[in-house]
């Protein structure tokens, strides 16, 4: 069975991107969003193994759509990799622990690097 | 800037595995995942410099952050076949300082100087530091206006075997994205953020050629009365 993961970044060649090359390694199933508005319901839809959230998105942060999650009792054990385009790990790092998040990758970042985290986090169990 | 970067980053890696037959293609998204990298550093350097992070200021003795970058650059030193001399007075008053700062300060400037010196082949590295009371004569090399005559500094001597820096060029050192490098080699923001982290500690920095060749760096930094906490 493959692994879902739910990928929302306003950036819609990025989220192109990142399902070619994680349904290149045939253990994905990708699904994009590209407005933080929808992330919440796509969620539902969809209902991912994984989330990789953008946090800097115009009409809906990911901070926000993360903070949702944690506090729907279906949906807040879904493990969220933040990506993010903030670049000291003293940035990403106080923000993770403001929303009790999981990873924060810094853009750009390669696909064999976030096929890593992701396993890492899958099997770290979220 | 980021998300862009991020969506070649993401195509190089799809066509890398598209194309793993063909040399020309694989060396030329090789050279392009490294301009990636490249432009990459450049953006957080950049970010580094218009962000002015608050430094983090407590008292400490400034040869450790020497000692710090002159053991981190060491190995490339002894690549190029430059030979470093420290020359490094011991209880030096301590400064009140962000630390990593200034080894960011003090790893700029000696990177600086062992590219120059790669360029010829090798040379040697002068680190010294010292506690000072001015005279008129080294007041010249105060870049602040604001030391006087008698004051006490530590004072940090960064001296390479390198080339010059021709009169033009010695004007401009400090401005953003200027640089002698060859195009594609500096970023020209390592002296920029040199002067914001001098400016931070309201220090004194002054950049000279050397009338037997090469550069002689001063950092000037007030010696004032602080004990260990």
């Amino acid at each position: 069975m493959k692994t879902r993961v739910l990928v929302v970044d306003d950036e819609p060649a990025l989220t192109r991107m990142i399902k070619l090359n994680l349904e290149r390694a045939g253990t994905y199933e990708v699904y994009t969003e590209n407005d933080g508005v929808n992330a919440i319901d796509a969620v539902r839809d969809f209902r991912p193994d994984l989330i990789l959230l953008d946090i800097m998105m115009p009409d809906k942060s990911g901070d926000d759509i993360a903070q949702e999650l944690r506090d729907d009792p279906r949906l807040c054990n879904i493990p969220i990799v933040f990506l993010t385009a903030l670049v000291t790990p003293d940035e990403t790092g106080a923000k993770a622990s403001k929303i009790g998040g999981n990873i924060f990758l810094a853009k750009p970042v390669s696909a064999d690097e976030l096929v890593a985290v992701i396993e890492k986090t899958l099997n770290s169990g979220g | 800037m980021k998300n862009p970067l991020a969506v070649i980053q993401m195509g190089i890696d799809h066509l890398t595995h598209q194309n793993e037959g063909s040399e020309i293609t694989r060396m030329t998204l090789h050279d392009m995942e490294h301009a990636v990298r490249k432009a990459d550093g450049t953006i957080r350097k950049l970010l580094d410099y218009s962000r002015g992070t608050p430094p983090d200021m407590k008292a400490a003795d400034i040869n450790n952050e020497i000692r710090t970058v002159l053991d981190l650059i060491s190995h490339e030193c002894h690549l190029h076949q430059i030979l470093i001399e420290a020359n490094l007075t011991d209880e030096l008053p301590w400064i009140v300082m962000d630390t990593d700062q200034v080894q960011q300060l003090f790893m700029n400037i000696m990177l600086n100087a062992v590219q120059s010196m790669e360029d010829e082949g090798g040379g040697t590295l002068s680190v010294s530091s010292k506690v000072k009371k001015l005279n008129s004569t080294e007041l010249q090399r105060d870049s602040t206006g604001t030391l006087s005559s008698g004051d006490r500094v530590v004072w940090v001597e960064i001296k390479d075997t390198g080339h010059s820096i021709d009169e033009k060029g010695l004007g401009k050192v400090f401005d953003p994205f200027y640089t002698t490098r060859p195009l594609g080699k500096g970023t020209g923001l390592g002296l920029t953020v040199s002067l914001n982290i001098i400016r931070n500690h309201d220090a004194s920095i002054d950049i000279r050629n050397r009338d037997e060749g090469g550069v002689s760096v001063l950092m000037m930094f007030r010696a004032k009365e602080v004990t260990e906490e």
